[in-house]
């Protein structure tokens, strides 16, 4: 008395199929688990049996062997307590087996039978092996998100009921692909620091990682909370990944629809690397870089983050995804997030402007090292920003809003997009010649700064990608102009002018 | 371990072991000296050995115990050979060598430790103590440059503080030109403090003069630099405040200078300027402004008062561009002490900047102007600001900050016509 049933599992974010072989043979009364379960897979023992009596189900005295096949796959979290459920029903003849048709079965189980949604359901759905997929109710429209055919219950009862065809299914619910909008806040409340705004504009036009340096009261929070607002929505496939990510988290909520707004993510700097990066004891669990994936990774009062933390977002920086490996496994996330950090320039804040800062030379530097320099060369534009006067907070009048920002954006990114890249910042390096060529003023600006010696070759591809944005954003879109490069270079000054003049 | 006074071992020995013992203020030092030693430092070392001083307040039972330990323990050879291979010279007040300027000082220090000239430091040569915040403005530190520079091309010598910022600025200044200059240490003088400085240290122990009443090894603390401060009034004829914020060290020696009768200048900046508030304060409770070189040697007695010539200018040569000024153009004088800010006069900008760039340059303060605020000033495009801005950067016209542009006070103009 053989039953398979097919499911699937989640590692990282990604969906395995999983078989799930449940048998049922004479002998002492038993029941195992085998093939790599966790905790929570083994405490299916408990829910199945109690679900199954609360539903009015017998408990066959008899050995029982559940599988999760294949072996090799780690096998995390309650998502199997539905097919170890349907298979020992279909072992025991309760459901024929003809009447599970093409299906898989993911889903957790109450004591009293009813079904619940468990993380990462659309990746899982997704990878599913056969045509159609039995989710849990609450996660009907999560899984739909998948293109699979979805079908649904909302306890175990009502399932069998469905399975032997004695009442109908429930409808099958839409897939949200409009995502829910909620109100962002708009840049036209940013009153003066006409400088950070437009800051904000190039990075949000070229991708530009973006690092603020200011005092207390600047406006650098401020700036960075309305930066997602002025991105495009993220496309189909963006929407899909991102969603993954978050579903792969439970971080979708209750009313699940697709992401299509960039995700803005603000940790804490009492972050810890997992919690940054992604990782985890008992599940591998995507970090705030990932769930800030096609978003932007706002990292507050960044020189306050351990270096170590900060060090790690180095690689999935250039990468655009990070691995995180543990002793028994190994997962890939996705991690494609526009940096934007702000910091002060020194431990009391007032660096920025001659003479008014009070901290001592030696802490200066301390708290300077805290950022190592590599970090720092992968932010395209650094811009400090002093404190606005109080006199420019009640004179100066209010600056374009969210939405004429965000068509500016549009149309740069459009552009990006017509020369084969989804941002400026992602120009291949062998491509800058073709897709940002330099007019001949442009190119002399440049050479000066790196006979100056005050530019480096990395430094330089990076102010030629800004430069190309800026040109972008003025509508600009033949060869880079030297104003372009001199206000690509005024976004990206010399690291000694960037760390003050105390 | 004689209790006894050795024979052959020189007194400067004693002295520079006593000035190592623990918990040791340049006070106490100067007493043991004099109440317990008679002025002579192997007596002193005695009277320390045996527990025998003469009861005074900061003479806790604790604490003559931990010194006589101390004493015991050492021999007072190993101390002068330790100050001998650092090159080191022990200076003992009353005996020769010790310099003429502190012998009546009201609170000299006991001992000195010197490594480079001592002649430099001798009672005829006019001496210009020159401190300042550590934390200080490009402006202060042009300041101290150009009159450390100024002073020490007229025989003065410049002394200051080995500290960061503006004592590292003035003797950086002053240094290889004709004056001498000395530096205090409030460390050891094998402590480089602040390490930034190793090379101002080793160029002043060779070129010029190093002082400390601290003993080699002795580390930077707090009051330390206090103690230094009083040395530096002492050794001053005039001191010059370059830049101090409203609170700082700076004022300890005005304080010190003030009780010794030492002239105290201080060096005007913009009032707008957290770290020259100390330096505005000083002016406004009646110290002479030192607005250029030639302020300070009048303070000094070396030109006459009244003799500086009509039209002719506070004298602050741009820290950069490095170049040299072929004729001096006339200026006008704008005030006591202060930069000409906003000069609109065609001879003061350079003829080849283009109509946009003078537009540009006219809207750029002396002090720090926020990019946003010349955005909105000039209503130019990012693109268009940062070409101008550039521009005027490579003619030496403005300094960029983080996130401002000021323009650079002084002649770079003229010197670009003239060039």
């Amino acid at each position: 008395m053989l039953a398979i049933i097919h499911s699937a599992a989640l590692d990282g974010i990604e969906g395995k199929p999983i078989r799930v072989e449940v048998h049922v043979s004479s002998g002492l009364p038993a029941f195992n688990v085998v093939g790599q379960p966790d905790a929570a897979c083994r405490e299916a023992r408990d829910r199945v049996r109690a679900a199954l009596l609360s539903s009015g189900f017998a408990w066959p005295l008899q050995r029982i062997t559940v599988n999760l096949a294949p072996g090799s796959v780690r096998k995390v979290g309650a998502g199997f307590d539905l097919p170890i459920a349907v298979g020992l029903l279909v072992a025991t003849g309760v459901v024929g087996a003809d009447c599970l048709g093409d299906c898989s079965f993911i889903g957790e189980l109450g004591l009293d039978g009813s079904l619940r949604g468990v993380p990462g359901i659309i990746s899982m759905a997704d990878r599913a092996p056969t045509s159609a997929v039995l989710v849990p109710a609450a996660a009907g429209s999560e899984a739909a998100l998948a293109g699979r055919r979805v079908q649904t219950a909302s306890s175990l009862r009502g399932l069998v009921a469905a399975l032997k065809g004695e009442e109908p299914w429930p409808p099958p619910p839409p897939p949200l692909i409009e995502g829910r909008r909620l109100p962002e806040p708009d840049l036209g409340e940013v009153k003066g620091q006409l400088f950070g705004r437009w800051a904000v504009e190039v990075a949000a036009a070229g991708g530009h990682h973006l690092l603020m340096v200011g005092p207390p009261g600047a406006g650098k929070t401020m700036l960075a909370q309305r930066l997602p607002g002025l991105l495009p929505d993220l496309s189909d496939q963006e929407a899909m990944d991102t969603t993954r990510v978050w579903s792969a988290a439970s971080m979708l909520g209750e009313q699940v629809s697709l992401i299509r707004r960039p995700p803005l993510r603000t940790p804490h700097h009492s972050a810890s690397i997992p919690s940054l990066i992604g990782g985890g004891t008992y599940r591998i669990r995507p970090g705030e870089i990932s769930l800030a994936h096609n978003g932007v990774l706002f990292l507050d009062e960044m020189a306050e983050f351990p270096r170590a933390v900060l060090d790690g977002l180095r690689q999935p920086l250039e990468d655009g995804w990070i691995t995180v490996s543990r002793a028994r496994w190994v997962s890939r996330f996705p991690a494609r997030f526009l940096l934007v950090g702000a910091t002060n320039p020194c431990p009391c804040g007032y660096g920025l402007t001659k003479g008014s800062c009070r901290c001592n030379p030696s802490s200066r530097i301390r708290y300077s090292q805290r950022m190592s320099g590599p970090l720092l060369d992968r932010f395209d534009l650094r811009v400090a920003m002093p404190r606005t006067d109080v006199a420019d907070l009640m004179g100066i009048p209010a600056g374009d809003n969210t939405a004429t920002v965000a068509a500016r954006v549009a149309e740069a990114r459009g552009m990006a997009r017509k020369r084969g890249v989804s941002c400026n910042a992602c120009i291949p390096l062998g491509s800058l010649d073709e897709l940002a060529p330099l007019t001949s003023g442009a190119a002399l600006l440049l050479t000066r700064r790196l006979e100056a010696g005050r530019l480096n070759p990395r430094g330089l591809h990076r102010v030629r990608r800004v430069a190309r944005t800026v040109g972008d954003l003025e509508g600009h879109f033949g060869p880079v102009r030297e104003g372009d490069v001199a206000a690509a270079l005024g976004l990206r000054p010399d690291e000694d002018v960037l760390r003050g003049a105390a | 371990m004689s209790a006894l006074v050795r024979i052959g071992v020189p007194e400067e020995a004693y002295a520079a072991a006593l000035a190592s013992l623990p918990e040791l203020l340049p006070a106490y030092l100067s007493r043991l000296l004099e109440i317990d030693g008679g002025g002579v430092p192997s007596v002193a070392w005695h009277r320390v050995m045996t527990g025998r001083l003469e009861p005074r307040r900061e003479l806790s039972a604790d604490r003559v115990a931990t010194w006589r330990r101390a004493v015991q323990s050492q021999d007072p050879r190993e101390h002068l050979t330790r100050c001998r291979s650092l090159g080191l010279r022990v200076l003992v007040r009353g005996l020769p060598g010790y310099p003429a300027r502190l012998a009546h000082d009201p609170a000299p220090p006991a001992v000195l430790f010197a490594r480079g000239d001592l002649s430099t430091i001798d009672q005829s040569r006019p001496t210009a103590v020159l401190v300042g915040t550590r934390r200080c403005s490009g402006y202060g530190r042009q300041m101290a440059q150009v009159l450390g520079r100024h002073l020490s091309e007229r025989g003065v010598v410049v002394v200051s503080g080995m500290a960061a910022g503006i004592d590292a600025a003035a003797q950086s200044g002053a240094l290889g030109r004709e004056g001498p200059v000395v530096g205090v240490a409030a460390t050891g003088l094998d402590v480089v403090y602040p390490t930034s400085s190793t090379k101002l240290w080793e160029r002043l122990g060779s070129e010029g003069l190093l002082l400390s009443e601290k003993p080699p090894g002795h580390g930077a603390v707090p009051t330390s630099f206090i103690h230094r401060n009083r040395v530096m009034a002492g050794l001053a004829d005039v001191v010059v405040v370059v830049e101090s914020h409203i609170q700082g060290g700076s004022l300890v020696t005005v304080d010190e200078a003030v009780r010794r009768g030492r002239t105290v200048m201080a060096v005007p900046g913009p009032v707008t300027s957290a770290a020259s508030a100390g330096a505005n304060a000083l002016i406004a409770d009646g110290c002479p402004p030192a607005r250029d070189a030639m302020d300070v040697q009048v303070a000094l007695g070396l030109v006459r008062a009244g003799r500086r010539r009509a039209g002719e200018l506070v004298e602050v040569p741009p820290p950069q561009p490095k170049r040299r000024r072929v004729g001096r153009p006339p200026r006008s004088r704008s005030g006591p002490g202060t930069i000409p800010t906003r000069q609109r006069s065609a001879e003061n900008v350079p003829a080849d900047l283009s109509e946009l760039e003078r537009q540009l340059l006219d809207q750029v303060d002396a002090t720090p102007t926020r990019m946003d605020v010349l955005m909105a000033r000039t209503g130019l495009a990012p693109g268009e600001l940062a070409l101008g801005l550039d521009a005027l950067d490579r003619a030496g016209l403005v300094e960029a900050g983080p996130g401002w542009w000021a323009r650079i006070a002084g002649e770079a103009g003229p010197g670009r016509i003239a060039g």
